[in-house]
């Protein structure tokens, strides 16, 4: 009896130390440098998307200026400066959800992005990998070359690629040719950030698998994409936003409403007379949800990363 | 294989030559994937389209679109010839899609648009088709003449009007008992709501819009244009209409500050304006509970005629390439008849163009309407030349410039006609230039010939070498090989039409003529690079002129430089502040991304406003701590701020997800070794930190710097370049030049330049980097 109770003295004692350890590491968390900077930060962030999130939910279209109250004090007056709709209303996000085939387009959007991060990175993996792991000649010259596609503007683009996709693949009115045309303007990003990753990665581990009779594949899929894993979550979270946020192509490659993507349905409410602010900001908050989703689920991948003990092989 | 080879390359090629034959696999492997996944998606279902059916494009929305839908579902089932199917197309993209399908045979049969941009397409030509052998001149007494008017150009009629837009003045009738008859009751009334120090103003409107400042400007004589069509900006009456304005801004100090459509509609809707100039459009955003008037503009004391808003009109418009003219003639008078325009009017809330309409007792019953209906009487059609195109934004910035007293009216209506002149002239010039017949000249065909011969030789002199390094290297081309087709299947091609385009003067006028015609050489490049109009005016007077392309360029060094080094600098900080464990990271983690997630074309827009100088955040705060207010889009420094702040904000979420992943590569057991040999914070961040994270942060870097010189919305959407495109870059000025002055070809050339400078930055940097791995 006695030993037990000396044990559960000792579970006591540590829980408690435990829990007093815990909420002096949070004290401290807080009072530190860090945690002041981050969150200055956060407000700095937060505060002009607040104006997005109270429009959304002021049930109008357009916000209700501030107006400094004269004879208030510093601080009633500071904080007449915080967006806040007069009254909260789910007015907005009714109309964008009912009037409009939303849904229907927010699906044709996830089809189109998922598919985009899908080919980009099957493109993209595959090429770093070899512009990381191999010397051949023209290296650097098709580094800079996959470079190109960022640096010419975008909206002169426009023609000769409806006339590629459009009239000469026929691909038009078809999310394939979006696809194919987000994937490939992803593609520079993705090489480029995976084969700095990739770089990172130790030699070692594949030359010891290799001399084990590892095939140049099975060292691909079974050492190199999962060490690379945060590389890869950022990636694909690169290609996806590409997708996911393009308007004007989507919108002239596509003839049908049943067909487009969300983004286009969100410029609908805004024109050069009168554009429904309310709406879009509405809109904006749906749209933004399955990336705030998509990135909370890679928080995973882009934390657990590498082990230190993987690396040294 | 390069010269520089490392123990490392060496020991890639033995490796290489034991598994010569598994090399094949992974690429064709991964490329097949790749290719069933593409044919899955390829098989979607697409909506097939009837042979016998008419297309028709459309910008409506809301209410109005849904009066059209039940208009066309009516014809579709009256008659059994052909059925009518409807595309809504957002009106951000209505024109580029028109000019992307139309002229290439694809495309609507009809399309509903406004009538200005009339004379543009009727000169390109494959745009749109005259319809005068179908109309009855029955069918035409449905519209006033001065709506007939507006759709006709060079003598022929280009569609038929089917709804118009114009301004007139609602009044708040709680503050404005009846309406103003005369610019000087306006005034005077307009004087006794005005307080400015409570944000209350007696008339709000988009002054600096030129669509607005019509109003004024019509009252005063003909508008930018002379009865013969010569533009006229310099004009004595258009200098007056400005004055008036400068007068009723400066001097009565009656409207508010930087004006635009959501900020009248917001004064107006919180009681703060006591009367505003808008059109149909804004009624349905006056909130429910206002008890507001319309009525027709006053008549003008100074000019001594009314004042004359200008009208847009929405056409109806036919498709050269339409398969069946009859049909889509008889949608158009069905569209434009009494019923049709009835629908329209009490379930759009639109203003149809068939007067009979206005008659109508439900309609008489609505005095809004039956006031822009009075308002038509004295309004004037946008005038349909190709130039009026040309005049929007030159025009805007010249309103700009003179409410803010930064230029005398009289001055800069004369600079200004001077530079729409030079505009006009540079396309004018060119469709001249195509009407002679011109080829491409003879020195390009050998320079062309000279190259692929040389190439071929080049290629078969080394062809033992290439043979050798495609065995040697089989694996790593096939990994590239699928992407390297994307690339130049979507990537180089575009670009190879650039540059062919860059070498020609193709303009809005001539764009649809062939090719060897309009083949102009290396002329766009030398004025571009020989650009050296660096200063505007003499002596003391004499001020930067800021269309110079050594000034724009100067502006985005500065303006990627600053971007780029703010943004990876705070992006690091946040991010070594969250690398290590601390309380709600996961939290941090997720609200420091959000910029990113959210479109960033509305939190543009809210920097803009928080940037605004009368009511936007920023200064309100800082009027709270005893600052004064600044007026952020009147100088270059605090306009490159608004911009920059606002890039910096939105590209760090990016930057900081970035460096976290690069964060998680560098193994921790190298900080313990650090920490037991007593190396201080700073010493470990410098000696293990930084240099580990350089493979991730340099390619970052690069593609930031890409990207920030290359960063269009933000320019454009906040500072829009102010003040009078100071603040352009490069990319922003060959937009410019290519959709605001439609001097296509010319902004090609500036394209080709930006690519030009892009590439040197990207060669030399890539340089840079190889001696530091070298060095190290």
């Amino acid at each position: 009896m006695s030993h037990s109770r000396i044990v559960t003295d000792t579970w006591i004692a540590a829980g408690k130390s435990g829990a007093a350890a815990r909420i002096k590491r949070v004290v401290g968390d807080i009072f530190s440098w860090r945690f002041a900077l981050l969150l200055f930060a956060g407000a700095v962030v937060v505060y002009p998307l607040l104006w997005v999130v109270s429009l959304a939910f002021s049930g109008q279209q357009s916000l209700q200026l501030v107006a400094l109250p004269d004879d208030a004090g510093f601080w009633r007056q500071l904080a007449a400066l915080v967006p806040l709709p007069q009254q909260w209303s789910l007015e907005n996000f009714r109309a964008v959800l009912t009037e409009q085939p939303f849904m229907r387009w927010l699906l044709n959007s996830l089809v189109v992005s998922l598919s985009t991060t899908l080919v980009g990175l099957a493109l993209s993996c595959s090429a770093a990998y070899a512009f990381s792991r191999f010397r051949f000649p023209g290296r650097d010259r098709g580094l800079v070359l996959f470079l190109i596609s960022q640096m010419f503007p975008a909206v002169l683009m426009l023609i000769p690629l409806y006339v590629i996709v459009v009239q000469w693949l026929g691909l038009g009115n078809s999310w394939l040719g979006l696809v194919l045309v987000y994937a490939i303007t992803a593609l520079p990003f993705c090489v480029w950030m995976l084969k700095g990753y990739f770089d990172t990665l130790p030699y070692e581990i594949e030359e010891s698998a290799l001399l084990e009779g590892a095939s140049r594949l099975t060292i691909f899929y079974r050492i190199i994409l999962p060490l690379a894993r945060p590389a890869i979550a950022v990636t694909g979270l690169f290609s996806f936003m590409t997708a996911w946020n393009e308007f004007i192509l989507a919108s002239i490659f596509m003839d049908d409403e049943a067909l487009y993507t969300v983004p286009v349905g969100l410029r609908f409410f805004v024109s050069d007379y009168a554009s429904e602010w309310g709406y879009f900001a509405a809109g904006a908050i749906l749209v933004s949800l399955p990336v705030i989703a998509l990135f909370l689920a890679l928080q995973r991948f882009l934390v657990s990363g590498l082990s230190a003990g993987a690396v040294k092989g | 294989m390069t010269g520089t080879a490392s123990g490392r390359d060496l020991t890639d090629g033995e490796l290489q030559c034991k598994s010569p034959v598994r090399g094949r696999l992974p690429a064709g492997h991964l490329l097949l994937t790749v290719l069933f996944f593409l044919l899955g998606l390829a098989t979607q279902p697409v909506a097939a389209q009837q042979s016998d059916e008419l297309l028709l494009w459309h910008g409506y929305r809301g209410e109005e679109r849904q009066a059209l839908e039940q208009l066309l579902e009516q014809y579709n089932r009256s008659q059994r010839e052909t059925r009518v199917r409807a595309l809504a197309v957002p009106f951000g993209s209505f024109a580029d899609k028109l000019s992307a399908a139309v002229p290439r045979g694809q495309g609507p049969d009809l399309f509903i648009f406004g009538h200005d941009r009339i004379g543009g397409w009727a000169r390109a030509g494959n745009t749109v088709a005259p319809v005068d052998d179908l109309v009855s001149a029955e069918t035409l007494r449905r519209f006033p003449a001065s709506l007939v008017e507006a759709m006709r150009f060079e003598g022929r009629l280009y569609g038929l009007p089917f709804n118009f837009k114009s301004t007139a003045l609602i009044y708040n009738r709680a503050l404005v008992e009846s309406p103003p008859e005369t610019t000087d009751e306006l005034v005077a009334l307009a004087r006794r709501h005005t307080d400015r120090q409570r944000g209350r103003f007696g008339l709000a409107y988009n002054y600096t819009e030129p669509f607005f400042h019509g109003a004024l400007l019509n009252s005063f004589g003909s508008g930018p244009f002379d009865r013969s069509g010569r533009l006229a900006l310099d004009s004595d009456g258009n200098i007056r209409s400005l004055e008036q304005l400068l007068g009723w801004v400066r001097d009565e100090r009656i409207l508010p500050e930087e004006p635009n459509s959501t900020l009248v509609t917001n004064l107006f809707n919180q009681g703060r304006a006591a009367m505003v100039i808008s059109g149909p459009w804004m009624l349905g955003e006056i909130s429910p509970d206002m008890d507001y008037g319309v009525a027709p503009l006053p008549y003008n004391n100074t000019s001594g005629a009314p004042l004359a808003p200008w009208t847009a009109v929405e056409g109806i418009f036919l498709s050269p390439w339409s398969q069946d003219r009859q049909a889509a003639y008889g949608l158009m008078r069905y569209l434009t008849g009494e019923a049709a325009g009835l629908r329209m009017a009490v379930a759009g809330g639109q203003l149809p163009a068939n007067l009979a309409v206005f008659s109508h007792p439900e309609v008489m019953a609505d005095a809004s309407a039956q006031a822009f209906r009075r308002q038509l009487d004295t309004a004037v059609a946008i005038p349909n030349l190709p130039q009026m195109t040309l005049l929007w934004k030159p025009l805007e910035n010249a309103l700009k410039k003179v409410v803010k007293g930064a230029a005398r009216p009289a001055e800069e209506m004369q600079r200004l006609q001077g530079e729409v002149q030079r505009d006009v002239a540079a396309l004018e010039l060119a469709q001249q230039r195509s009407d002679t017949p011109r080829s491409v000249p003879g020195w390009v065909w050998l320079v062309i010939a000279l190259c692929l011969s040389g190439l071929a030789v080049e290629l078969w002199r080394r062809r033992q070498r290439i043979a050798a390094s495609w065995r040697t290297h089989r694996t790593a081309y096939l990994y590239i090989l699928p992407a390297m087709l994307g690339m130049l299947l979507l990537v180089f091609f575009p670009l190879l039409y650039g540059l062919l385009l860059s070498f020609t003067d193709t303009t809005l006028l001539n764009e649809n003529t062939p090719f060897a015609t309009r083949w102009l050489g290396l002329d766009n490049y030398a004025s571009i690079l020989g650009d050296w109009n660096l200063w505007y005016g003499e002596g003391d007077g004499r001020s930067i002129n800021y269309d110079n392309f050594y000034w724009t360029l100067l502006v985005t060094i500065a303006w990627t430089a600053s971007n780029v080094i703010l943004a990876v600098g705070l992006a690091l900080v946040l991010a070594l502040a969250l690398d290590r464990p601390i309380f709600g990271r996961t939290w941090f983690r997720v609200l420091l991304i959000l910029p990113w997630a959210i479109p960033n074309y509305i939190t543009a827009l809210v920097w803009k406003g928080m940037f605004h100088p009368q009511f936007g955040v920023i200064n309100q705060a800082l009027q709270v701590v005893g600052l004064a207010p600044v007026a952020w889009f009147d100088s270059v420094g605090t306009s490159f701020f608004t911009g920059l702040v606002t890039n910096v904000w939105l590209s760090i979420p990016f930057m900081m997800v970035v460096i976290l992943g690069g964060l998680q590569s560098i193994p921790r057991d190298l900080y313990e070794a650090a920490r037991v040999e007593g190396a201080s914070r700073w010493i470990q961040f410098r000696r293990i930190t930084l240099p580990l994270l350089k493979p991730v942060l340099v390619p970052a870097v690069i593609l930031s710097v890409v990207w920030t010189f290359n960063m269009f919305n933000v320019i454009y959407l906040v500072s829009d370049g102010a003040p009078a495109g100071a603040n352009d870059i490069l990319i922003t000025r060959a937009f410019r030049i290519g959709f605001e002055k439609y001097q296509y070809a010319y902004a090609a050339a500036y394209s080709m330049v930006i690519l030009v400078l892009l590439l040197c930055y990207a060669m030399w940097q890539m340089r840079v980097s190889r001696t530091l791995e070298a060095g190290r």
